[in-house]
């Protein structure tokens, strides 16, 4: 058990703050960019666009925002733990960005939900969408890999919970979900409040999948555990592409115009350029983790 | 006997293997495609570019032998690696669906989005695979 006095404080020593470090250039963007208001974005035209729409088309896309919703519900309940560990191994840098990391995720929250109240003006049980891919992903093993941190915050344990959230539902779940939607809506040029909403979504998870690459390759090069990396990708990834067969399977004829097998080309190229980004951190020092920059970061700029 | 990786009597001894494999013969039911499986060539290693052919329907193996050209050309599904790739996943090490995911494994024909519903068949493959006593190059 940790003791969870101070001894000391990072901004009353010599050094302060690091401002150098990887995370305080993720802190700094998030302070630009994340501080964008869901209530902002304008529906007007989505609820014209909306009632213009067939209603295979509403189906899936509230099927989509129905997985979202409750994914980012899932992320925003689940992170405390590993903001937890990070704070009690006093790394203020890496604290400093996670706060703004939960508070986006609430106000993604906060935006889905607003869609389907105010323009899909859906109330119903959406449970009834989440198929068992998805369940095993948002429903299990997401709460118990980040909820493990509550008694075990070793760095194989961070790793785990890590790989779960970032390279596996933010890698491979939602930036094909984002993906999909943008296919589906600019093919058609319709509901320009929800388009603009997922920019900023988007945006701001860019940073946090730059943060997981961050904090992964961190553990990696730290104390090399990048076996328990590679084991919990193996037992999830499958799992994580097959909601995008499962989603698309819903339809003789998936509405848009859209091939499932487009998507699972994109979840493929994304999760393995992380992947490679990872496993490069085997031979990097801390130093070069700490200061490299980041192919996600440059997109989140 | 050992089995050279990849070689002509190793996709011989393979095929025999699914064909003796129960939980397979259950889980591709419906699969009805050949595929090729390529060793890349690594000069480092000194192993020349080898591929087998299986010609796998509805939970048979209808034949496995070393691929010709042809089998290149026409195979609707061709998963090719690294040796070491390969080595990791006769291992046990590397699941194949994550090895196409991670980049690992490539398809150079056909779709993960095909294969994916048959993920079960392709785990007990590579258990077939497994059972094959094979001679890895040296140096791996």
């Amino acid at each position: 058990m940790i003791e969870p006095l101070h001894t000391t404080f990072a901004t009353t020593a010599p050094q302060g703050l690091r401002r150098e470090l990887f995370p305080m250039r993720l802190w700094r963007k998030s302070k630009r960019h994340g501080v964008w208001n869901p209530d902002d974005v304008d529906f007007t035209r989505d609820r014209e666009d909306w009632a213009k729409l067939a209603e295979d088309e509403k189906d899936l896309l509230v099927r989509l925002t129905s997985l979202f919703v409750a994914g980012e519900e899932s992320v925003t309940l689940d992170l405390l733990p590993l903001i937890q560990v990070i704070a009690r191994e006093g790394r203020i840098e890496e604290e400093l960005f996670l706060a703004a990391f939960l508070f986006e995720e609430a106000k993604h929250v906060d935006f889905f939900r607003r869609f389907l109240d105010e323009v899909a003006e859906e109330r119903g049980d959406l449970s009834r969408y989440h198929s068992p891919a998805y369940r095993k992903i948002f429903y299990d093993e997401l709460p118990r890999s980040m909820s493990a941190l509550l008694t075990d915050p070793s760095p194989a344990a961070q790793a785990r919970a890590s790989v779960t959230y970032n390279m596996i539902v933010e890698g491979v779940m939602a930036e094909t979900g984002y993906h999909g939607y943008f296919q589906a809506l600019e093919r058609k040029d319709v509901l320009p409040g929800l388009r603009q909403g997922l920019r900023s979504i988007q945006r701001d998870e860019s940073r946090h999948l730059a943060y997981g690459v961050f904090l992964i390759s961190r553990l990696v090069a730290e104390h090399g555990v990048w076996p328990v990396v590679e084991q919990r990708m193996d037992e999830l990834v499958e799992s994580a592409v097959s909601i995008v067969l499962e989603t698309f399977g819903a339809y003789e004829v998936v509405p848009f115009g859209l091939e499932p097998a487009d998507f699972v080309e994109f979840a493929t190229t994304q999760f393995s350029r992380r992947s490679d980004r990872i496993e490069l951190a085997r031979n990097q020092t801390l130093e070069q983790i700490y200061g490299l920059p980041d192919p996600d970061e440059e997109q989140s700029a | 006997m050992p089995h050279e990786m990849f070689t002509h009597s190793w996709a011989m001894a393979w095929g025999e293997e699914i064909r003796a494999n129960e939980a397979y013969r259950e889980a591709a039911r419906t699969w009805e495609w050949p595929i090729v499986l390529t060793m890349k060539e690594d000069r480092e290693l000194g192993v020349p570019e080898r591929s087998v052919y299986a010609d796998l329907f509805r939970g048979d193996c209808r034949e496995a032998r070393a691929a010709t050209p042809a089998d290149l050309e026409s195979a609707p599904f061709v998963l090719a690696g690294e040796a070491r790739n390969w080595k990791r996943v006769l291992d046990g090490e590397l699941e194949p669906i994550s090895g196409i995911m991670r980049g690992k494994l490539k398809l150079a024909r056909g779709s993960l989005a095909t294969l994916l519903p048959y993920v079960p068949a392709a785990k007990q493959l590579v258990v077939s695979a497994t059972r094959v006593e094979t001679l890895f190059p040296e140096g791996l």
